[in-house]
């Protein structure tokens, strides 16, 4: 795995963790949350 | 793809997100396979899906879509439609014509236009129906709010034999109720006012959500400009949100220090 391949995913998986702990819990009314990121390919 | 079921409502979903590369949502409800905006054709069931619909012409929304096509095409499957925004329109057939150009040879699709303000459903399979609402984008953009219809027998009614129940029919009763569910509504890159003009959009029982930025290296202000929604957003409007399942498209990419 390269290492921008590696940090692409590592990325992902803090984007997921930072949303689940940070909006989820405030989402009292619904049920599930799913967080969909793939990481960084460049600005918009 | 991530691959998303929902049991309670019979839906499967796959979506695919990356930032400024590719977006694209997919979803089978109740044997009803539709995909919003083809930013690439990730799968199989993508190129099967017949119902395509576009929120805006940003190229990671519809790079795919003439792929699609050609897909279709290569196998003999029947010709794609394409839902989008009227004014889109000539647009994806400008599209189409430069890859017919470049393929030196023709591509079959069928491109639909379908207004925001056209409040009546287009029925699309097995009571599954679909309208279009408008989204705030830097181009003109649409979401998508799908309807599911079912039938229940009536309460009272339960427990008798077939052949009454088709005998009342026969004679005009009503031997069922009929519920419209929104099951599905997926924005496309917006801001949170569209969300605000278009409150059912918090009652679908799956909203599927762009959220771009999720750190303060950009403002609120900044991702407001750019059209998009900013996790301070949803945030404010948390309290709002009654859907079943909440899908959110992260496409930033923060640095590692910046994620708390």
């Amino acid at each position: 795995m390269s290492r921008q391949h590696f940090s692409a995913r590592h990325n992902a998986f803090q984007i997921k963790e930072s949303v689940q702990q940070n909006l989820a819990p405030l989402l009292k009314l619904v049920k599930r949350v799913i967080v969909v990121s793939k990481g960084h390919t460049g600005g918009r | 793809m991530q691959s998303i079921e929902v049991r309670d409502h019979n839906v499967r979903l796959l979506v695919s997100s990356v930032a400024g590369q590719e977006t694209c949502v997919y979803a089978n409800i109740d044997g009803c396979a539709i995909v919003v905006d083809m930013g690439c054709v990730p799968e199989e069931q993508v190129v099967l899906a017949e119902r395509v619909f576009v929120t805006h012409t940003h190229i990671d929304h519809v790079h795919g879509v003439t792929k699609h096509a050609a897909l279709r095409r290569l196998r003999s499957i029947k010709p794609a439609r394409y839902y989008c925004a009227p004014a889109t329109v000539p647009k994806l057939e400008r599209l189409f014509e430069a890859t017919e150009e470049l393929q030196e040879s023709q591509i079959a699709h069928e491109i639909v236009p379908l207004a925001p303000s056209d409040n009546v459903p287009v029925q699309l399979f097995r009571g599954v129906s679909v309208v279009a609402f408008a989204t705030v984008h830097r181009v003109q953009s649409q979401g998508y709010m799908f309807t599911k219809r079912s039938f229940k027998l009536k309460p009272e009614l339960m427990g008798l034999p077939g052949h009454e129940i088709a005998a009342r029919r026969r004679n005009g009763e009503y031997t069922h109720d009929m519920t419209d569910t929104l099951v599905l509504c997926v924005t496309g890159d917006t801001t949170a006012e569209a969300l605000d003009r278009h409150p059912l959009c918090y009652e679908a029982k799956i909203l599927v959500v762009e959220c771009t930025y999720i750190t303060d290296e950009i403002a609120p202000s900044k991702a407001h400009e750019r059209g998009h929604i900013h996790i301070n957003d949803l945030v404010a409007r948390a309290h709002l949100f009654q859907n079943d399942v909440l899908v959110l498209m992260v496409k930033q990419s923060p640095s590692y220090s910046s994620i708390k």
